[in-house]
């Protein structure tokens, strides 16, 4: 039990730093950190208090780990999910910049043609 | 016909350098007093310079949106630049211009806010395969009951819109399936429809082939986007 206590919670720990380096390092943002910081706590928290662990194992009727794995799946769910919405309102204000895009593009074209012809009215 | 009304007919197009030129020209003749805007939707031919050279006023898409974006490009531009009237119309030929003008008429005479080309409807025949009318037929009763309403052609592109409609598509206007999602849309948001009768030619490119598990699969993919679409909030109501 402790064996497994100790590399969980190395795990947990280990996550947490590399989470934490790389918003540190603005390489990721706090938005999207913020599910990564809280499973890496929860199993951290899980792996000091083995207790916790064994009451959830003891209402599932799973052993430990199974419990264990159980938990760090519903977090991936949990940030995959996330991502999904994440990528979903991307794709939509990229459509949208795409289309102000091209009507930008038009009016830029309109001016020029309206100052050229300006211009070759001067000249 | 009424003049004093701005209209905008949008012509979205995808790589239809070969057919686009044609219908810019016949609309010209038949509408002299609209304006034309062909939504290029990242064509890699010569789409966008034909349509410029035809006289028509061109928005190049840099990458291809699919024909929902590029439409609601098109709307975006309409509403902004304050066109009463906008008409939607493929580039690909197979919605005949000179129809333009009873779609226009239509909406304006009967007051409704979209009128709608029907293939299907009054006494014009449209060759399909069967895969294709079976699918439409499905397609009609499902989103008849729906808008508690007869329609006979929910995916034609050939459309008439007012100032009002061009405002709700363009601040919402669905991407997957646009026609048939467009439709339900806009029952809900409490706009009027109306279809009429148009003749179509059938796409020149082999593109209808469609098979019947195709075909099926594809029913089933819009019936399912059209029952999310009925959970949806309301994006837009008419005023």
């Amino acid at each position: 039990m402790l064996k497994i206590q100790i590399i969980i919670g190395s795990i947990s720990v280990l996550v947490l730093i590399v989470v934490f380096e790389l918003i540190r390092r603005r390489k990721l943002k706090e938005e999207y950190s913020l599910l990564w910081l809280l499973s890496g706590l929860v199993i951290l928290i899980i792996s000091i208090f083995p207790d916790l662990l064994n009451i959830i194992s003891n209402v599932l009727g799973m052993y430990y780990l199974t419990s264990l794995f159980v938990i760090s799946f519903l977090f991936l769910l949990l940030i995959v999910l996330h991502f999904s919405t994440v990528l979903s309102q991307l794709s939509e204000k990229n459509k949208e910049l795409t289309q102000e895009l091209s009507i930008l593009d038009f009016k830029l074209k309109e001016l020029d043609k309206r100052f050229h012809e300006l211009i070759g009215k001067r000249e | 016909m009424n003049l004093a009304k701005k209209i905008l007919i949008i012509i979205p197009a995808y790589n239809e350098a070969n057919a686009v030129g044609k219908v810019i020209n016949k609309t010209w003749q038949i509408l002299p007093f609209a304006d034309i805007l062909v939504v290029n939707d990242g064509s890699i031919d010569a789409t966008s310079e034909i349509s410029r050279q035809e006289g028509a006023m061109v928005l190049d898409l840099p990458y291809n949106l699919g024909i929902g974006g590029a439409m609601q490009t098109g709307y975006k531009f309409a509403y902004r630049r304050g066109y009463d009237l906008a008409v939607q119309c493929d580039g690909d030929g197979q919605h005949h211009p000179s129809q333009i003008k009873s779609l226009i008429d239509t909406l304006i005479n009967d007051n409704v806010d979209v009128v709608i080309g029907s293939r299907y409807l009054g006494t014009r025949k449209f060759r399909s395969s069967i895969a294709r009318r079976a699918g439409m037929f499905v397609f009609s009763k499902v989103i008849s009951l729906i808008v508690r309403q007869r329609l006979t052609d929910t995916t034609s592109g050939f459309r008439a819109v007012n100032r009002p409609v061009i405002e709700s598509f363009s601040h919402y206007y669905p991407c997957d399936y646009p026609e048939p999602e467009a439709i339900v849309l806009l029952h809900r948001e409490g706009f009027s429809i109306k279809e009429i009768a148009v003749s179509m030619s059938s796409r020149k490119n082999g593109d209808s082939s469609i098979t019947i598990s195709k075909s099926v699969y594809y029913m089933l993919k819009v019936l399912i986007a059209i029952f999310i679409d009925l959970c949806k909030e309301i994006p837009y109501r008419k005023s």
